[in-house]
């Protein structure tokens, strides 16, 4: 287990690296002008060349990398190009709120996903599963900008319960927020739910058709403890891997779910410093979302790792 | 007809039913100055507006964009504020006056203003408001406005209520310079150091309370505004919404009551249903087509006014202007400028004439690439459409704004160097901050590279006017050359709406130049 | 079958009846894609602002948008630039995947090594960064997004496809081939391929539906398909707005995806089954 540990750990920086030198050379080829943007189309272009060289903007491009990496190793993630605001603090801000966003709406997930699988496993091949199985496939399927779109018109426009927006106000107490996140987490979930499901199930089936839930039900165990000690526990083992990988979508997915329901989380960030060419902005949001992304499928393969009897004693060995 | 016009002519008593008949809240005509139907209005309450983000810092010397000239607008002010209808209100200044033919002006300075910590206003202050927009050395945006007109140095002030500009030219118009029509000439504290949004201090209606790049802002009523009694709310906060439809939707949904920035096509349609109200204005802002004057094909004189005379107008105009504004004659006098000629005969579709055109030009098959950013997306597929119906093949070249405005202005940015390209304007107050840099021999954004000895000499004699009949020959000029000559195609000229919830608010208007003054704005 | 499990043999009966409908459906869409222009009832780009937001009716059997297009043809229209998108970028994604797979699999070493960390940077890279850069680079065009969603298949196929090698190469046949003497490219394609043929269709079927999803995602983003498009993630973004006062803009290209990426998730759920059990 420690080795793997370590391997896997090394591996994060390296894959980091990988990353920062890609965004730096994608920022080099887009096209447009930090100055220029800032200053807007109307101003003059002694202004705009100002601008630029302030920014150090005309040195070579390894030289800038070199003087970022060097910042952002000590701490120092600069200050936007177009914004003036402090990089950490910007998205610092922005992932607490993705984040937020993406466990309220894992916490909606795993109750929804595990029940949905389970009663499809323990009743397969009726028509309560193929409905779910089939239901869940389709909401998985289907973009969550659709799914985002008729949540809005019904729950906020029509009937007005929730919020159009995902961001809540200044005052707003803690079932306010939560109600601002309900729509947006939705969405996600309708999008995840299928998936996990799916995996419950088949560990579910494996289960409950499986020798000892036989010999259980034989020896007149209540079916409720049955479900529990025999059925739960075995079809968490896989459902956690399945959870692992929704997360790991959660975060990186949240752009369109962000634009749709206006939340000011790191996708959103992502994508405008992108086209703004804001690289100090951009260079942290990536790194700080893959860090994120590696962070979560490491934390799934541990977990596989720990619940699952026969990978721990392959550890082990 | 615009609804604004079509109530001109009733009277109070009839409003109100003719209202509710339109499925219109009556909030719609609270703009009015002064008394506002409905009883005097009430103090308190917290306006919510939104808005698309900034996109850079909100810095009052070298903001462009729609969102931060609103929010410095609620905070500081003018020395003079442009109305709706682009008339000049004193503000700051009191009274105003010329000498030396318009080469030199004196403003008479509002006396007891203080800025919302409590520094008073004088002369000096003004003056340093003015140096910081002036110093070559500076990122100003005004820059640009005031080229030939004033320069560092021309800024004095002789005593503490009173200063004095002096001109480089003879300019008529110049109080518009130092108005709101300058969006960046808001007066500001002698120490400002461009950290407006921590230490913005203005004299406006409004105090900035906090600030945030992501989400929004929160104003607070200025307790020492200068004008007794308002603004009547308590604050406006400001949310911000990256996305278009995001804003709409939360105006409908009831989670903001205004729209700092609306666009009418958007807006319209939604406002016939009854679900929000908008109030609409005429304007002058435009969206061209340019067209390069120097490059085949449009080198031809014919071939430029084929493709004018291949547009349908009225069309565009209701799909795209949402029927807010003024058809266009492919030249640069709105017909909301006082000097705008009415005798020029509209130029309409004409698919024989464009045949004709052509065929004179020695074209056939017609084919260009339109240049244009994301905002214009639905203009240049309308364009594309009504062109192909006279037999002219246009193909779309869609930039991001960061690409369409890049490059160097003297060589190669894609807004003034592509074959034909769509750039919006904002309205402008007077006609010459259109003429002078987009279509005069060498302008700062002559896109369409036209030069032509004639227009120019118009255009002077326009600035130089001294006298309403010879401001409107000079016009008269340049309007028949610019239509003649079709270096641009100003198919129309957009209207300004401004959507809000009439149910929850009154007074709130709809501005040419989509500028926010919300100091009359109150409950129902 | 080998090993059907316990729950297979009444499934796959049920599936084979059921799986006709969204074989159908894509076949349908396909039919449409092909042929378009004989079938649908106007000319998807003419405006007639005459009749903006006309709601469905005679004539406009899907209504009309805010420049009076019929949105029947439109949607009608739209089914070709979606299908033209996602099987390039499937295969793409999929050729690329399985040789950087197959290759680091069998070699292993340093280069595997490389190889995956490269790969985890890949993966990692958010995909909307590459699509902007991808556009800029290129201007709007399908092509754009058969790169950028090619791109992102690679690092996830390569993995599957890797893991699928590892198991295969400690295998005695494989030995036997390497004693023999056969060079690592034949041993390779010929040996180890036919093997894991299995892990790559199950990855072609499943990358397709993603492929779908991943254009039309990228579309509504405004980050894929030319302007004017009738594609349906571009017609859902440019009719958003419209909701409130014309539902049927947004509702009918938004139902297209659904039922084709629906359709082409059933079919490749019911291939994998297969797949799997074989």
């Amino acid at each position: 287990m420690r080795t793997f540990l370590l391997r896997r750990l090394a591996a994060v920086p390296l894959t980091l690296a990988g990353v920062s030198i890609l965004v730096f050379l994608a920022t080099d080829v887009l096209p447009g002008d930090v100055g220029r943007t800032v200053l807007g189309r109307e101003a003059s272009a002694e202004a705009v060349a100002l601008y630029n060289r302030q920014l150090g903007l005309d040195d070579p491009l390894w030289l800038r990398y070199g003087r970022w990496l060097g910042h952002f190793l000590t701490g120092d993630w600069g200050t936007s190009y177009t914004l003036r605001e402090p990089v950490a603090a910007l998205v610092g801000g922005r992932l607490v709120a993705s984040l937020t966003l993406a466990l309220f709406a894992f916490v909606l997930l795993v109750p929804v996903a595990l029940g949905a699988g389970l009663v499809a496993g323990a009743r397969h091949d009726t028509w309560l599963d193929r409905t779910i199985s089939a239901t869940g496939l389709a909401l998985g399927a289907t973009p969550e900008f659709v799914t985002g779109v008729v949540l809005l018109v019904v729950f906020s426009v029509q009937l007005r319960w929730f919020p159009v927006s995902a961001q809540a106000g200044p005052g707003d107490g803690p079932l306010a927020v939560l109600g601002h996140l309900f729509l947006p987490a939705l969405s996600l979930v309708l999008l995840c739910t299928g998936y996990v499901a799916r995996h419950v199930r088949a560990s579910t089936i494996a289960v409950v058709d499986g020798g000892y839930v036989r010999a259980a039900r034989l020896r007149g165990t209540p079916p409720a403890r049955i479900l529990y000690r025999h059925v739960l526990r075995n079809a968490t083992v896989p459902a956690t891997s399945a959870l692992g990988v929704q997360l790991q979508f959660l975060l990186g997915g949240l752009v369109v779910v962000e634009l749709l329901f206006n939340y000011p989380g790191l996708g959103a960030l992502l994508l405008q410093s992108a086209v703004d060419r804001d690289v100090p902005t951009l260079q942290a949001a990536a790194m700080v979302l893959g860090l994120a992304y590696l962070t979560v499928t490491l934390l799934a393969d541990i977990a596989y790792r720990l619940l699952d009897p026969r990978v721990r004693l392959a550890v082990a060995r | 007809m615009e609804r604004r016009q079509l109530l001109a002519g009733i009277g109070a008593s009839g409003l109100a039913a003719l209202l509710s008949a339109c499925g219109v809240g009556e909030g719609a005509a609270g703009g009015t100055e002064g008394s506002p139907p409905g009883g005097p209005p009430k103090r308190g309450g917290t306006l919510r507006a939104g808005s698309p983000p900034p996109p850079t810092a909100v810095d009052p010397v070298t903001m462009y964009d729609g969102t931060a000239i609103a929010i410095v607008q609620l905070i500081a002010e003018y020395l003079i504020w442009l109305d709706k209808d682009f008339k000049l209100v004193p503000r700051l200044a009191e009274s105003w006056e010329s000498a030396d033919g318009g080469k030199r002006w004196t403003f008479k300075l509002r006396p007891g203003v203080t800025f919302s910590d409590g520094t008073p206003v004088d002369a000096e202050t003004v003056k340093a408001s003015f140096d910081r927009l002036l110093d070559p050395g500076s990122k100003s945006a005004a820059l640009s406005a005031f080229a030939t007109v004033l320069k560092a140095g021309g800024v004095a002030a002789p005593a503490p209520g009173v200063v004095e500009f002096a001109l480089e030219r003879p300019f008529s118009d110049f109080p518009y310079l130092v108005s709101a029509g300058n969006y960046n000439a808001v007066i500001l504290k002698r120490d400002y150091a461009g950290d407006f949004t921590k230490a913005g201090i203005g004299t406006g209606p409004f105090v900035l309370k906090s600030y945030n790049a992501s989400t929004g802002a929160t104003l607070v009523r200025n307790e020492r505004y200068w004008d007794p009694g308002r603004p009547y709310l308590d604050g406006v906060e400001i949310k911000f919404y990256a996305d278009d439809q995001a804003d709409l939707l939360a105006l409908q949904g009831g989670d903001i009551d205004v729209q700092l920035l609306s666009r009418p096509a958007l807006a319209q349609p939604l406002a016939a249903t009854g679900a929000i109200d908008v109030d609409t204005v005429k304007g002058t802002g435009v969206t061209v087509l340019t067209l390069r004057t120097d490059l085949a094909p449009f080198d031809r004189k014919e071939v430029r006014q084929a493709v004018a005379y291949a547009l349908g107008r009225p069309a565009i105009l209701q799909s795209i202007g949402s029927n807010v504004g003024d058809l266009g004659n492919d030249h640069l006098l709105a017909p909301l400028f006082p000097a705008a000629p009415t005798d020029l005969p509209q130029r309409a579709l004409d698919k024989a004439k464009v045949a004709e055109l052509l065929k004179r030009a020695g074209v056939t098959d017609l084919r260009f690439t339109l240049t244009f950013e994301a905002p214009d997306k639905d203009y240049a597929v309308t364009i594309q459409n009504q062109l192909k119906q006279a037999g002219i093949t246009v193909e779309l070249d869609q930039r991001s704004s960061k690409d369409f405005y890049g490059g160097d202005q003297a060589k190669d940015t894609p807004w003034l160097f592509t074959q034909a390209n769509l750039v919006g304007w904002a309205g402008r107050a007077v006609p010459s901050q259109l003429i002078i840099p987009m279509v005069k021999s060498g302008g700062t954004w002559n896109g369409s590279k036209y030069a032509n000895p004639a227009l120019d000499a118009a255009a002077d004699a326009y600035d130089t006017a001294t006298t309403d009949a010879a401001r409107k020959a000079a016009a008269a000029t340049v309007a028949k050359i610019l239509h003649e000559d079709v270096p641009l195609i100003i198919a129309y000229w957009s209207g300004a709406v401004r959507a809000f919830q009439g149910k929850k608010f009154r007074g709130v208007q709809a501005h040419p130049a989509q500028y926010v003054d919300f100091g009359s704005v109150s409950k129902v | 079958m080998s090993s059907p499990g316990p729950s297979a043999r009444p499934r796959t009966a049920a599936r084979s009846r059921a799986g006709l409908v969204p074989v159908a459906v894509i076949l349908l869409w396909a039919v449409v894609a092909a042929l378009w222009p004989h079938l649908v009832p106007h000319d998807p780009a003419l405006q007639d602002p005459t009749v903006r937001f006309r709601p469905p009716g005679p004539g406009h059997w899907l209504g009309t948008d805010q420049f009076g297009r019929d949105v029947l043809s439109r949607v009608l229209a739209g089914a070709r630039p979606v299908l033209v998108v996602a099987p390039p970028a499937t295969a793409l994604g999929v050729l690329a995947g399985t040789a950087v797979g197959l290759i680091s699999g069998t070699v292993r070493g340093w280069f595997d090594d490389i190889v995956m960390r490269v790969l985890d940077a890949v993966m990692v890279f958010p995909t909307v960064i590459a699509a902007v850069l991808f556009i800029a680079l290129l201007g709007r065009s399908p092509l754009v997004v058969v790169l950028v969603v090619g791109a992102a298949f690679v690092p996830i196929v390569a993995r599957s496809v890797r893991a699928a090698t590892l198991v295969e190469r400690e295998k005695p046949y494989v030995d036997a081939a390497r004693l023999r003497g056969e060079p690592l490219p034949s041993l390779m394609v010929r040996e180890i391929l036919p093997n894991i043929r299995a892990t790559v269709l199950v990855e072609a079927t499943t990358r397709l539906g993603d492929a779908v999803f991943a254009a039309a995602t990228l579309s509504f983003l405004g980050l894929g398909q030319p302007p004017g498009s009738p594609e349906w993630g571009a017609a859902v973004s440019d009719n958003r707005v419209w909701l409130q006062v014309a539902p049927w803009t947004v509702l009918a290209p938004a139902l297209a995806i659904g039922s084709l990426v629906v359709a082409v998730a059933l079919l490749s759920d019911a291939l994998r089954h297969r797949l799997e059990a074989r």
